[in-house]
């Protein structure tokens, strides 16, 4: 496997003098690590990468006059000159060195003190290894370079991670589809067959093309391309439908964005707020009610807790009666009163009035004020016992009920209004009936996609079918061409065309669906570990190389995936593409987990580990954003080198620091 | 790399094991690179012609 040794650059843009990075080679330490802050030139690395290569900046595209760096320059004086050069060498390891890249030009001062690159001054050599296993240089640069790194495929190799959404719009899926046929060479196997069946027409002399056996299969086959043209025909239009629902989705998205959707669901937020709204409004009932049965009770309780004192004496007083025998009486007045009345005591004895018997009767009747309120105050010795000992701590115990479920009403009411702030923090601008206009747009769209990629697919279907058949029948036709040649030596080499032929058509299809077969195996494996949402069942890659993330009921959900998730789909994709190849190169990637939460992050790398096994990956990591400790704890054990570039404070330029991996 | 281009292992692997005979299985390696460094001019005509005579004259000694 071929991999990057090391890298230098040279005055190239913020690296003033020589500068250079060394890649781990070791299988095992596969993981080369560039960390800076925004802004400090790491991204231009991977430009001094795809400048040296391709002549060309892929992912800050500047003036090529402002290529030389800055402080360089400065140091220029009129008339003198100054080079940019970036030199990358490739091998096995750094004892095995394979290739050697390098791209220069030269800037020269004028005496108006204007840099600029001297026309024509660019260099650009490749070095690469003889049959003795020498270095020599290349006789063509280019096609030597595009073999070991081709430029066609180039977004293969080295992802951009800022551009990774936009990877599966339909330009790249095209790009994509057109980079796997020329990655597998399964282009040049349908190239190769073309030009046998065009050769081997040479070789059907005295074929009888009247023959009605082999003039039914050829009515067959263009009656099969017919429909094949039609169905691609129909496939077309549908693509077009395909890209207005996709252009209005996305641009629905876009709006729902400027009111401020970015991760969140504003209709959901908008019904949340409903929610809270109605919840805060019963909530502030409920406590109005406990406060008013609350004060009531108080209300209700006032008089006993006032007379708490009077009622303990009262009770005393009774009972202190009742102890010292005063009560109950003797006799009752009532009974006495009845007596008088009658003017008979209960022995017999006449009580007229002013009799002396009459009198002992009044006195005793005197003697027993209390008695004709016995019932009443024994009645009311038992209620003030049971106010005492039951009414008033229960009083204090209902109060404490009360100021409980006051308070956690309270409570709850102030998380409830903390809650619906926050979503009041998002939806105070909103229009609640343009929301819920542009979701059920969205919703609409979305069925739209799913509609016409299921017509798609339709044809695709069909399509597939008709190109086997036609096949079939041309291989059979051409069998029965085979048989009617009568020259021996024609017969042969027709023999050698048609065998060949029916070997590459059957290589090319078992090529397709092996090839398609492992990528969407490995998309799937990576992108399934990393991000772990119940809603997915599995990603899907269709015959145009479109993946497609299927849910439960088998519908593509990929529009509703998150600018996360979308990310590590697309990562995921093209490491499993790039894989699947056969192609043999190290990867670059650049910003590969700004989008993705922390938690996912890891998931990821552990995914990628597993993978890309062995592969040399070089990630371009923002610190503090992405390169955090526990990204670095993650990934250390298959990190083979670790350099920062850091801005050198006060000065035009950037310098490349190596790091030990502790 | 030697200055040629190569062919995708996985397609030399299937070549490699498929039944054909011998020397059409070299004539079918060859063609496709030739696919890989001249297919797309006019140049490749010749190119097979040749192959093919090769590959003829190569099964016919082999009988």
């Amino acid at each position: 496997m071929t991999r990057l040794i090391s890298l230098t650059m040279e005055n190239y843009r913020p690296f003033y003098g020589k500068n250079s990075i060394t890649f781990s080679a070791n299988p095992k330490k596969h993981f080369n690590v560039i960390f800076a802050g925004t802004g400090s030139g790491k991204t231009t690395v991977l430009d001094a990468i795809a400048w040296c290569l391709y002549d060309k900046e892929i992912h800050k595209p500047q003036p090529i006059d402002t290529l030389l760096n800055d402080k360089k320059r400065t140091e220029l004086e009129k008339g003198g000159a100054a080079e940019v050069r970036v030199e990358i060498i490739m091998g096995e390891s750094e004892e095995e060195i394979d290739y050697i890249i390098s791209r220069g030009i030269t800037f020269i001062k004028s005496k108006d003190a204007k840099v600029k690159a001297i026309p024509h001054s660019m260099n650009f050599k490749v070095k690469i290894k003889d049959v003795r296993g020498n270095l020599i240089d290349a006789a063509s640069p280019n096609v030597a370079v595009n073999w070991i790194f081709p430029q066609a495929i180039q977004h293969l190799f080295m992802f951009d991670g800022e551009a990774l959404q936009k990877f599966f719009n339909r330009d790249n899926i095209e790009q994509t589809k057109e980079a796997i046929t020329d990655i597998t060479q399964i282009d040049h196997l349908n190239a190769a067959t073309h030009h046998l069946k065009d050769f081997s027409r040479d070789y059907k002399i005295e074929v009888d093309e009247g023959d009605p056996e082999i003039e039914r299969y050829q009515v067959l086959i263009d009656s099969a391309n017919n429909q094949i043209e039609q169905l691609r025909l129909e496939q077309a239009e549908i693509e077009e439908n395909l890209e207005i629902a996709r252009s209005k989705h996305q641009s629905i998205l876009d709006k729902l964005q400027e009111l401020g959707a970015k991760d969140k669901d504003l209709k959901k937020m908008l019904q949340d707020e409903q929610t809270a709204s109605a919840k805060l409004e019963e909530a502030g009932k409920e406590l109005d009610k406990l406060k008013k049965e609350s004060f009531e009770h108080l209300l209700d309780s006032v008089p006993l807790l006032f007379c708490k004192n009077a009622l303990e004496k009262a009770r005393k007083l009774i009972d202190s009666k009742y102890e010292s025998g005063e009560l109950p009486p003797n006799m009752r007045t009532d009974f006495l009163t009845k007596l008088l009345k009658k003017e008979e005591c209960i022995c017999g004895t006449h009580l007229p009035k002013g009799s002396k018997e009459r009198k002992k009767v009044e006195a005793y009747k005197n003697k027993a004020p209390l008695s004709k309120y016995e019932d009443a105050i024994r009645e009311g010795q038992t209620q003030l016992r049971m106010m005492i000992q039951r009414d008033i701590p229960s009083f204090f115990e209902r109060r404490k009920t009360y100021y409980k479920n006051i308070s956690a009403l309270g409570t709850k009411i102030s998380g409830l209004n903390q809650e619906l702030a926050l979503i009041k923090k998002y939806t105070k601008e909103l229009d609640k009936e343009e929301i819920d206009s542009l979701y059920s747009q969205k919703d609409f769209q979305l069925l739209e996609i799913e509609k016409y990629n299921r017509e798609a697919a339709i044809r695709a279907d069909r399509i597939n079918g008709y190109e086997g058949n036609k096949e079939n029948w041309d291989a059979k036709k051409r069998e029965l061409e085979k048989e009617s040649i009568k020259n021996k030596e024609m017969r042969d080499k027709f023999v050698i065309c048609h065998d060949s032929i029916n070997f590459l058509e059957s290589i090319r299809r078992e090529l397709l669906s092996e090839v398609k077969t492992e990528i969407e195996k490995k998309t799937n494996e990576l992108f399934t570990k990393s991000v772990r949402e119940p809603r997915i069942a599995k990603v899907c890659i269709t015959d145009t190389y479109k993946c497609e993330v299927k849910n439960k009921r088998n519908y593509d959900m990929y529009e509703s995936l998150s600018s996360g998730q979308r990310q590590i789909l697309a990562t995921s994709f093209m490491i499993a593409l790039r894989k699947e190849s056969g192609f043999d190169s190290p990867i670059l990637i650049d910003y590969p987990f700004g989008r993705i939460d922390p938690e996912k992050t890891t998931d990821l790398i552990e995914a990628l580990k597993k993978v890309l096994g062995g592969v040399q990956v070089t990630f371009f990591l923002i610190s503090g954003k992405e390169y955090t400790d526990s990204v670095h704890h993650e990934m250390k054990a298959h990190i083979g080198s670790l350099y920062e570039i850091k801005k050198v404070k006060g000065e035009e330029r950037s310098e490349i620091i190596k790091h030990k991996v502790t | 790399m030697n200055g040629r281009i190569k062919l995708n292992d996985r397609i030399k692997k299937k070549i490699k094991i498929s039944g054909l005979k011998e020397p059409v299985k070299e004539f079918i390696e060859k063609i496709l690179e030739i696919e890989l460094t001249e297919g797309k001019g006019a140049r490749y005509s010749k190119s097979y012609q040749r192959e093919i005579e090769k590959a003829y004259v190569l099964l016919n000694r082999g009988e």
